[in-house]
């Protein structure tokens, strides 16, 4: 597209939400920096990785590499055929959820099934599952649209379709994936227009049931609480957090200096995928982390405008879809970050576009591709061309 | 119409989709504004505390414990060791069900009834211990067999530590003590002292003997090493180290063939035997029997033997040398009459008429020997061991001088010696009657109550070492020593030496003839008198004197019968001796309890001693093959 000068001097309207490619690039720059700094020492040690300290840095590499590529391909793709393809995604997707589960087929590590070996990578369907539930919710919400508000025919069916997501999720089991899902679900169908009272009982429902299921047994109860004072046990159940409170206590303003982190040394386990942000916090210190946070927020802020943007010119699929990607990555997000910082108990649950994992990567920027091309698609209305 | 309603749904749907969009909005913010003040409060506020635990987590401090000192004997041979074997140990803290761990673990290595009831009995006194033992001593193959399994045991480590023995058993094991597990009450009392970080990675302390008097020389001092560590805690590198200094060497004044011989002289009979060097108050031997053996205590004593200790009628554990208190009947005499010429009640000449009883008002007090032993001067008095001469006596003296006297022989006082738990023994006087007892008419000292004293009964209780050291001041000359068991203190590594020296308590006022008259009295008693048949024959001269002590009150009239009384109700039988006369080298004090008359039980024991340290002869009894057996091992 060539640029064209209009007569004041002035750089017309983007025609993509540049801010937004940037901050994504930004981020995933600075998570394949964190990850090889947060993985150098374990790969090096690790004979799993051939001693190669740059075990983790290559793979991450080449997935960022994939991820983009991806990316540029998903962009083609207009709205309307994801819309359109959204259902048979989602029965994909419940499909290679329901594949890992067959012995054999899904591979276990760590007590949880949650990849599909492919031979050259695995392949882990609750990613895929968050991606195709955004777009199955926002089509299912503008199909329905005329009886949303009705319980028996608008929101049942979706809590049907729920219910056996959460089921196959819960015996992987998942339940980080389970969160997300749930929660943006639902906050998307909040957004389109579900009727407020059922959104409530509905929310009091879930709180209701989430006490009981913790009061009724002390165990639960302890692992539960026990993220509050991991000091109480820090050689057991609050080792990981005790330590990735240490790496954000050592951090002060800017950090030990990149590299220089003490507790990536073997002290805290998973520092390139579920605590990357404490080793960020860590070796770059506030300034770091209130980098990473602004840009999430930056970012989530952005996928709800283009949402607002959609919503105006009537394209409803387009606007959930953007602020239910929103919803997703901003909260998964949030929850990794709350898990680091010792607010949430800890869930399996990777920082999205900066921490290690393929699977996770790919569709993040799929998800952003998505939000993109939406993005694009309204300016192009915007100036009056039809997309 | 419709266009109309059309148009204002969706004016209203737009609102209300506006105001949830902003409701999002303001969620998203507030979940990121919560996040950023904990992390503000984690990252800057926290910074101190978290760095700090970083850098504990990165560097370990590790104790080196010291060598304990040994224990030697005067000779050189040593009487406490250390050595080194693998133990099989569960920490507490790690290890989640205990009792399966054990059960699984005794499928690889032997794990008796007494381990298991060891355990228990830690598990209970030292509840927040690192890591306790289950097993002690394990064989190569029973650590390799674990070793193999070790990734299936949480918590259970084998590790190699330093074990205390003690070669000679149960011989002289209430002058060594022993050493047990640091409990609460020790760590209350390091702590008072403020030594308590010089035991950081020390487990054990002397509990009794001079394991516990002289625990500060024999401990050391623990050294540090500063190591970097990985998260399993495993160490990478030292950082630094500052050695430990082992403990010092203790060597005793105890000679263990000496206390080897005496204690076989027991030949099983219960009492108890103090030899004292008199010109220093070294002490030669040391004898409290029954004893217990002290390797019992070392890796912990299991539950049945530590009842069977507590429970057993002897009382093993008793130090009776040391806080037995016993009459010292007629034992007392010869201090009797050193009262008398030193306060001018008597002179050498003067006689008294023995008729076998002595009246004090409507009480009858009667003599040992029915009929009595006719007329009886002062030296008589001691040989034959007259009773009326001696009630006569303290009649006459009176209860206050006599405790004014004898209270300068140490009698009724702790004689400082180095070792805990001593008794103070009782000297029976008015004032101590008045501290004794709470109700009037007991505080009250009545005539009578000072006759009973001149033979040594009534109140009158010692411990055999308060007897041992006031014989050890006869013999030489009214010089009274502080006894001691320790003679010198060595650093094994310097080669450091620190000599106890002879401590002179103080020398008594007597004048040199009295003490000499009284001296020549105590040899006759072993030539001519009570002590002739024990002492026939010997190779050189020794002085002594025989005493029986009362356990049960006789009534008046009554004749007291051996045979009829239970064998724990019959007297003790007690001897005093030094030996030679002329320059005293041993003196010493022997109570064997229920024994009967001191010339028989006592005596002999007392003539045995003798001959062996002065002579090097060995008794012809069967006890000497065991004793000589023990000797030879190493």
């Amino acid at each position: 597209m060539a640029r064209v000068r209009t007569r004041t001097g002035k750089l017309p309207a983007a025609e993509y939400d540049r801010s937004l490619v940037w901050g994504a690039l930004l981020l995933a720059a600075l998570g394949l920096v964190m990850v090889y700094s947060a993985s150098i020492a374990t790969a090096e040690a690790s004979r799993y990785t051939g001693q190669n300290a740059a075990y983790y840095l290559t793979r991450h590499g080449v997935f960022l590499a994939a991820s983009l590529l991806g990316g540029a391909l998903v962009f083609l793709v207009p709205a309307r055929g994801w819309q359109k393809a959204a259902p048979w995604l989602f029965l994909c997707g419940l499909v290679l959820l329901a594949l890992v589960l067959v012995p054999g087929l899904g591979r276990e590590v760590n007590g949880a099934r949650r990849w599909l070996d492919l031979r050259v990578a695995t392949l882990q369907p609750s990613e895929l599952m968050k991606l195709a539930v955004v777009l199955y919710a926002a089509d299912y919400t503008v199909r329905k649209h005329a009886v949303l508000k009705n319980f028996k025919k608008g929101l049942l069916p979706m809590l049907a379709v729920m219910l056996l997501v959460s089921w196959l999720l819960l015996r992987e089991p998942d339940f980080g994936a389970f969160v997300v899902i749930a929660v943006t679900t639902f906050g998307m169908l909040f957004l389109g227009g579900m009727n407020g009272l059922h959104f409530v009982a509905l929310l009091a429902m879930l709180g209701v049931g989430f006490a009981g299921l913790v009061l009724s047994s002390p165990y639960r109860m302890q692992r539960i609480f026990g993220f509050m004072d991991p000091w109480a046990d820090p050689y057991g159940g609050g080792y990981q957090l005790s330590h990735a409170l240490i790496a954000f206590g050592r951090g002060e303003w800017f950090g030990v200096g990149l590299g220089a982190s003490v507790e990536k040394l073997f002290y805290l386990p998973e520092a390139h995928t579920d605590f990357l942000l404490a080793v960020i916090a860590e070796e770059l210190g506030l300034v770091g982390v209130a980098v990473v946070i602004g840009l999430f927020l930056w970012l989530v802020l952005r996928a709800f405008a283009i949402g607002r943007q959609a919503a105006l010119r009537e394209r409803h699929f387009s606007a959930l879809a953007a602020q239910g990607i929103g919803v997703w990555l901003g909260l998964q997000a949030l929850i990794n970050m709350g898990v680091n910082m010792g607010l949430l108990p800890t869930k399996g649950l990777t920082l999205p576009l900066m921490s290690f994992g393929g699977t996770g990567l790919v569709v993040n920027f799929a998800a952003l591709a998505i939000l993109l091309r939406i993005d694009w698609e309204t300016r192009q209305l915007a100036r009056g061309k039809v997309a | 119409m419709i266009g109309i309603t059309e148009l204002r749904n969706t004016e209203r749907e737009l609102h209300a989709f506006r105001t949830r969009v902003l409701l999002s909005a303001v969620v998203v913010l507030v979940t990121f504004g919560l996040l950023g003040a904990r992390f503000v409060w984690l990252q800057l506020v926290q910074h101190e505390y978290y760095h700090t635990r970083a850098e504990d987590n990165r560097i370990a401090i590790v104790p080196l414990p010291p060598h304990r000192g040994l224990i030697l004997d005067r000779n050189g041979t040593v009487l406490a060791r250390n050595y080194s074997a693998y133990t099989l140990e569960i920490a507490p803290r790690k290890a989640h069900d205990i009792e399966g761990t054990i059960k699984m673990l005794s499928n690889l290595v032997t794990i008796g009834s007494r381990d298991r009831s060891r355990f228990a009995k830690h598990l209970v006194e030292a509840r927040n211990a690192e890591s306790l033992p289950i097993r002690t001593r394990l064989s190569d193959e029973e650590v390799a067999r674990f070793a193999v399994n070790r990734y299936r045991f949480e918590g259970v480590e084998i590790k190699a530590r330093h074990f205390r023995q003690y070669p000679f058993g149960a011989t002289a094991s209430h002058v060594l003590g022993y050493i047990g597990r640091i409990d609460a009450r020790d760590i209350e009392q390091l702590e008072a002292l403020g030594v308590e970080a010089n035991y950081r990675g020390t487990e054990y302390i002397g509990k009794r003997g001079v394991e516990a008097t002289y625990q500060q020389w024999l401990h050391g001092e623990t050294g540090l090493e500063q190591v970097e560590i990985d998260a399993g805690g495993r160490g990478i590198r030292t950082l630094s180290q500052t050695a430990a200094h082992a403990g010092r060497n203790v060597t005793l004044t105890l000679d263990i063939r000496l206390q080897q011989v005496a204690e076989a002289a027991f030949a099983g009979r219960r009492g108890a035997l103090v030899a004292l060097e008199p010109s220093s108050g070294a002490v030669l031997a040391f004898v409290s029997i029954p004893g217990y053996d002290p390797n019992l205590f070392v890796d912990g004593i299991d539950l049945q033997s530590w009842k069977a200790l507590n429970t057993s009628a002897d009382r093993p554990l008793n130090n009776r040398a040391l806080a037995g208190m016993y009459p010292p009947g007629s034992t007392f005499k010869p201090f009797m009459a050193l009262a008398a010429l030193t306060l001018g009640q008597r002179t050498p000449k003067s006689t008294i008429q023995d008729p076998g009883y002595f009246i004090l008002g409507e009480r009858r007090f009667r003599d040992s020997r029915p009929g009595g032993h006719g007329t009886v001067d002062l030296r008589k008095s001691i040989v034959v061991s007259s009773d009326v001469y001696y009630y006569q006596l303290a009649h006459d003296m009176g209860i206050e001088a006599i405790a004014g006297f004898m209270q300068q022989f140490g009698f009724g006082s702790r004689t400082g010696i180095d070792l805990e738990g001593e008794a103070s023994g009782v000297l029976p006087s008015p004032q101590w009657k008045m501290k004794r007892f709470a109700r009037r008419e007991q505080q009250r000292w009545y005539a009578g109550e000072t006759i009973s004293i001149g033979i040594g009964q009534g109140y009158n209780a010692y411990t055999p070492l308060q007897l041992a050291s006031a014989t050890a001041a006869i013999a030489n000359g009214g010089a009274l020593y502080r006894p001691h068991v320790v003679a010198r203190i060595e650093d094994p590594r310097s080669g450091e030496r620190e000599i106890v020296a002879p401590q002179l308590v103080r020398q008594i006022p007597l004048k040199p003839e009295h003490v000499a008259f009284v001296q020549d009295a105590m040899a006759g008693v072993n030539q001519e008198g009570t002590g002739a048949r024990a002492f026939a024959g010997a190779e050189y001269t020794s002085a002594g004197k025989t005493g029986t002590a009362q356990v049960i009150g006789i009534k008046q009239n009554e004749k007291y019968d051996e045979d009829k009384i239970d064998e724990r109700l019959r007297d003790h039988s007690l001897f005093i001796a030094f030996a030679p006369v002329e320059s005293p080298r041993i003196a010493l004090a022997v109570v064997v309890e229920n024994g009967g008359f001191g010339s028989r039980a006592a005596a002999p024991i007392a003539r045995t001693v003798l001959d062996y340290y002065l002579l090097g002869k060995r008794p012809e009894v069967p006890g000497q093959d065991a004793a000589s057996a023990a000797t030879e091992r190493p």
